[in-house]
């Protein structure tokens, strides 16, 4: 009888066609041999030995059967591949068939899935090593066999690849063990999955296999890079002699694990590998349009779990083993354990079935126009359904997320844990305990830490985690940080620039922990910022920084992680420094995941190298206390919005002191946001409205604060100030000028009684102390002169009836003050007791004032050949003072604005150009000094070397072609002229009028 | 005497480079009937960003697994075109992407340098298959494994629905390497 098999019985075409292209490979080699192989099994009426039609529970037994009947290598060697590439996909077909089984029972759906990545593995591990087996023993027969293991290092479920490690003795007949390996690779990779050979690669001399002296030869003296140690303590044999495999357990794999009592020193080196890896993936920024599992959870849990494994001294092969062993034994971490096990199924379900179903790669690109019907055939297979509310794959991508939260909380407290367990029982406690001695008896002489921790840390070359003993330094005690800074400082320059260069090259993989250790050094001990040794530090670390991907990926990926760190670090470079960075950072990556993450960093880096001194200090405080909020600097609309729910969200906190802390906070991030704006080139009118709008709210509402603060002291004996007190801000802020570096304030009183005018002091000295915090320098006009802050009513009237020579500069402050506290009736009372009968009623001594004034400075600043924008000839001071001619003149009582420029277009209709002319040039000179502030100094003295900085916002702000300082300069200096002559014409008018 | 031919693929994470080796590896060993080898970085580097893989082709017994006498070295970074260039063997291929690797180092190898990344935004509005543009580009310029071969290797190894645009991108590398073998002369083997 000959046997036919019919695969349409269980639809294998048809089933295999739903899952990835690469399984190709399988079905052309069942359709090129399955028929040869079936005739040749019914011709040694072995049929029904063989089970062809469902996934055999015995491969090996029926590829040894193989074997036996098949002389021709060749053929025995296509044939045993057919067998295998059909069992292959028999095996597939059952893991889903089974998966859904399992899913329709009424047990958890992530017990199922641990069940059914248990079975599956089990399944490819016993198909996979029969099969290996079986080409081990053609190419590598018994009787010519040297002593081997082979051991399976990677995730027992991955069909993609399958790690092995090979370990041998060494002898001299090795080349047999490598050849027979090379062709076991040649027909994995034709027929099942290409091996990979990790641990030899990096191993031993050459070929597949190393040997346990080489190993010894090679990790013996330093803990070399963690994958390997991953891999090694990852090994299960699963061919070869078991011997051979425990003797490399006792002397290799023993040792990493922890010994109480024993020195620990490869443990604390595995640990380390572990924790930088898990600390450089929680480091990175998920890209919204890849998911990746393996990136996204799986390597941080496994990690987590391993390191707990080699802690714990758990004897278990895969994660989810190790897992369940803790899960019984650890209790007190149970609600982790089991937080980790709901991710841990999750992703590693989502990765095996995507690279069933769709393609064996890592990343799911979902702007992939084929991705919804991927991901779909995915999420069904994890037995979601189609939902009125959502199809199932959006689902699967809503648990996505939210197990990446999972995954992250149930490793956290783990880490910690694992942490602190290093913290015991690291080498560098001989240095660390140090500082916990009390003295060091003076005859002796105690080791430089700072060369002790480079020599030790030799040892743990290649790992990245030095968090624990770093924090050593960060402690407040400080004296393991002033011992770790002598020792530095202490030594002949020479010798300590020589330290710091081993230092930085210690650091090259891992820039987090030297920004870490040179931040550490400067908080404690702000005064170092400028030494030379953090100088040096900073030349040394910048300098040897190379502009590569790698780097440029880590040095995002600590912006992400710790921005709080890295705007610290940032605002201790100098703009060389920024500069060389910016070069470094600023290279094409084509990586969508660290894109948004590069261009913040260097929005941040060119905002601290093209601010002045005194815009970085709002940069560098903003950041400090709102890090996360390095992740809008791009986004101002969003910034916007955080500073609106800072100001709404003041009222939420209980105490005053809280609030007006927080309404500080408010006040840098709404300065910062509008500094940012306007040197990105924003439009100077929507910056100077937006800054005025907060300004203002910041005095209202600290005064309201601090006045109900008062209250509370005076136990609530609260005086009504309404109609009595105001606040106006005078100078600058008066005519909505931004990025003042002082704020002028008038504080007016129409009240004369005692009492009130000792409340409003009260009031007032307080808000003065809460400014001065933010580093705003303020200025009480009148204050000097009526000994208080607050100035009453009857003080004015009594000045200005006997006005002395300068009065004309009070009465051009109060012309010029803007009310932000205060009621309409109080308005109403300053205008008519003190405006109109002190300034506008004679207005003439005071127009001639202001006109000596202007016409006398002219002179002063004739021979000046430096521009000071406010002072100088057509300066802002002489527009300013221009323009309170103009309004004591026509009795305006408006601020200097846009609309007051309007207003005197109408009352001076025969000079409109003029007006026109003079209002542009005004705001363009406020224009150029507040970028001039904000970019390089503020002072108003503007040094043309610097101007080139401010060409492009102001370019890019006023559709100008500025192109060199020369000729800003150029511009300046004609509108300056320009100015003068404008006056002079202008005041002929108003004289003639 | 058996031919072993090396090619490491090197550039950075997410630019698809094991892909391609995988590829090239099928390529060789399924449908041209050659023995092959497929490697990639699994050190700390891999999980750094950086990517590596590398495929040995030979007619005969591959018996060691690394490469170290590379005759084709496609580097996508300026990172790995540095950091790789020492195993380049005399007189082999340098292939870089023209905008990435703009500072070539010197010594005895011939290079060849393409928009690759480049011409898959432009010509295919696609960065994902830059990789795929690479791999044609390597087998025109190295006659190593047939197209065919390539092209059913390619098949089987993309998503469903991608494979057309996969194929086009490989016809793309084989243009652009024909265009600069008709600017710049055959390579010498």
């Amino acid at each position: 009888m000959i046997h036919t098999v019919d695969f349409s019985t269980i639809d294998l075409f048809g089933r295999v066609s739903a899952l990835g292209n690469h399984h190709n490979k399988h079905l052309l080699n069942i359709e090129k041999n399955f028929d040869a192989l079936v005739s040749l099994i019914d011709a040694k009426h072995l049929f029904d030995q063989f089970r062809l039609l469902r996934f055999s529970s015995q491969p090996a037994r029926e590829m040894r059967l193989i074997q036996n009947f098949i002389r021709d290598r060749e053929t025995l060697l296509e044939m045993l591949g057919c067998y295998y590439s059909l069992q292959f996909l028999l095996m597939n077909i059952k893991a889903l068939d089974v998966l859904q089984m399992y899913l329709s029972t009424p047990t958890d759906r992530y017990d199922n899935f641990q069940r059914f990545l248990m079975r599956t593995g089990s399944d490819f591990r016993l198909l996979s090593g029969a099969y290996m087996a079986v080409l081990l023993d053609i190419f590598l027969p018994e009787n010519s066999r040297p002593d081997f293991v082979v051991c399976c290092v990677g995730t027992r479920v991955d069909q993609d690849d399958i790690d092995l490690g090979v370990i041998d003795r060494g002898t001299e007949d090795r080349p047999i063990i490598t050849s027979a390996f090379g062709q076991l690779n040649r027909e994995m990779l034709k027929n099942a999955s290409a091996l990979h050979f990790h641990l030899s690669e990096h191993v031993g001399r050459s070929g597949y296999s190393a040997s346990i002296a080489e190993y010894h030869e090679l990790l013996d003296a330093e803990i070399q890079d963690f994958v390997i140690l991953s891999e090694m303590l990852n090994a299960v044999p699963i061919l070869g002699q078991q011997a051979l495999f425990e003797q490399f357990r006792a002397e290799i794999l023993d040792r990493y694990y922890y010994h109480p009592a024993n020195d620990n020193k490869y443990h604390e080196g595995c640990l380390r590998g572990l924790l930088g890896e898990i600390r450089d993936l929680i480091m990175k920024e998920a890209p919204e349009n890849i998911l990746n599992p393996k990136r996204d959870a799986l390597r941080m849990l496994k990690a987590t779990l391993f390191a707990m494994k080699t802690w714990k001294g758990i004897d278990r092969n895969t994660t989810l083993e190790v897992l369940d062993v803790l899960l019984k034994t650890d209790l007190s971490n149970r609600d982790d354990y089991l937080r980790i096990h709901r991710a841990l199924t999750f992703f590693e379900t989502v990765r095996f079935l995507y690279q069933l179903i769709v393609v064996q790669e890592e990343d799911i690109y979902l702007e992939d126009k084929n991705m919804s019907d991927h991901l779909q055939k995915v999420a069904l297979a994890m037995g979601y359904e189609d939902k009125s509310y959502a199809p199932a794959y959006t689902q699967l991508l809503i648990h996505y997320q939210d197990l990446q939260e999972t995954a992250r909380r149930g490793a956290e407290r783990l880490i910690g844990q694992i942490n602190k367990h290093l913290q015991s029982i690291t080498i560098f406690n001989s240095i660390t305990n140090i500082a916990d001695k009390s003295v060091v008896p003076e005859s002796e002489e105690r080791i430089n830490i700072a060369k002790e921790f480079i020599r030790k840390s030799s040892f743990f070359r290649g790992t990245r985690f030095w968090d624990d003993v770093f924090n050593r330094l960060d402690r407040d005690n400080e004296i393991l940080l002033n011992m770790f800074i002598s020792d530095f400082t202490n030594l002949p320059k020479d010798q300590m620039i020589s330290l710091i260069k081993t230092y930085v090259r210690w650091g090259r993989l891992s820039p987090y922990s030297l920004i870490s250790l040179i931040t550490i050094i400067v908080k404690h001990r702000t005064a170092l910022a400028e030494s030379k040794f953090i100088r040096c530090f900073l030349d040394e670390f910048i300098a040897d920084l190379q502009s590569t991907h790698e780097n440029i990926s880590r040095l995002c990926h600590i912006l992400n992680f710790a921005p709080r760190m890295m705007n610290n670090f940032l605002a201790l470079l100098s703009e060389k420094h920024l500069e060389h960075l910016i070069q470094i950072v600023d290279q094409p990556l084509w990586r969508p995941d660290i894109q948004m993450l590069q261009d913040n960093l260097l929005i941040l880096c060119r905002l601290y190298k093209d601010s002045s001194y005194y815009f970085q200090r709002f940069v560098q405080r903003v950041f400090n206390s709102y890090a996360a909020y390095i992740s809008t600097l791009k986004n101002e609309p969003k910034f916007a919005q955080i500073a609106d729910g800072l100001l709404r969200n003041l009222d939420n906190f209980d105490s005053i002191a809280e609030r007006i802390e927080k309404l500080g906070d408010y006040y840098d991030f709404e300065f910062l946001r509008l500094g940012i704006k306007m040197i990105s080139g924003g439009s100077f009118e929507a910056v100077n409205q937006q800054f005025t709008i907060f300004s203002d709210n910041f005095i209202q509402i600290l005064f309201d604060l601090c006045r109900e603060e008062i209250a509370k002291e005076m136990n609530d004996a609260v005086l009504e100030t309404r109609d009595l007190l105001a606040v106006f801000a005078a100078g600058g802020h008066a005519r909505s000028q931004s990025f003042d570096d002082d704020y002028d304030l008038i504080i007016l009183l129409n009240s004369d009684e005692d009492k009130m005018l000792r409340y409003a002091n009260r009031i007032i000295l307080k808000m003065n102390k809460h400014i001065i915090r933010r580093s705003i320098m303020t200025h009480y006009r009148f204050a000097d002169r009526f000994k208080n802050y607050v100035t009453t009513f009857s003080n004015l009237k009594e000045f200005f009836s006997k006005p002395d020579e300068s009065a004309f500069i009070d009465m051009s402050q109060l012309l010029g003050a803007r009310m932000i506290v205060g009621s309409a009736h109080f308005k109403n009372a300053f205008e008519k007791e003190i405006v109109i009968p002190f300034i506008f009623n004679q207005k003439a001594d005071f127009i001639n004032s202001l006109k000596n004034e202007i016409y006398s400075r002219q002179n002063y600043h004739l021979t000046s050949t430096e521009i000071d924008i406010k002072e100088c000839p057509g300066g802002l001071r002489d527009l300013e003072n221009f323009l309170f001619i103009l309004k004591a003149h026509f009795s305006i009582v408006r601020p200097i604005s846009e609309k007051l420029f309007k207003q005197l277009l109408q009352l001076l209709p025969y000079h409109q150009a003029q007006i026109e002319t003079l209002s542009n040039n005004y705001f363009l000179l406020k224009h150029i000094r507040d970028l001039y502030h904000l970019m390089v100094s503020d002072n108003d003295e503007l040094q043309t070397d610097h101007l080139m900085v401010i060409i492009s916002p102001l370019n890019k702000s006023r559709g100008l072609n500025l192109q060199t300082a020369a000729q800003l300069r150029k511009m300046i200096e004609s509108l300056l002229r320009e100015n003068v002559a404008l006056i002079a014409q202008l005041f002929g008018a108003v004289e003639s009028d | 005497m058996a031919f072993r031919y090396e090619v490491r693929l090197s550039g950075s994470g997410g630019q698809g480079l094991i892909l391609v080796g995988k590829v090239l590896a099928e390529a060789a060993a399924i449908y041209d009937g050659l023995n092959a080898t497929q490697s990639q970085s699994y050190g700390p580097e891999a999980r750094g960003g950086a990517s590596r893989s590398e495929v040995i082709i030979s007619d005969g017994d591959i018996d060691y697994p690394k490469a170290e006498n590379i005759d084709i070295l496609l580097a996508l970074t300026q990172e790995a075109c540095d950091k790789y260039i020492g195993d380049l063997k005399e007189g082999g291929v340098l292939i870089v992407d023209s905008q990435m690797v703009t500072k070539i180092p010197e010594g005895n190898f011939q290079v060849v340098a393409v928009p690759i990344i480049q011409s898959a935004v432009e010509r295919l509005g696609k960065f994902l298959v830059s990789n795929i543009i690479a791999l044609g580009i390597i087998i025109k310029l190295s006659g190593i494994v047939s197209e065919d071969s390539v092209k059913h290797a390619i098949r089987s190894r993309v998503p469903k629905g991608t494979e057309e645009i996969n194929i086009k991108a490989f016809y793309t590398g084989i243009d652009l390497a024909q265009n600069w073998l008709d600017q710049h002369g055959p390579l010498k083997h």
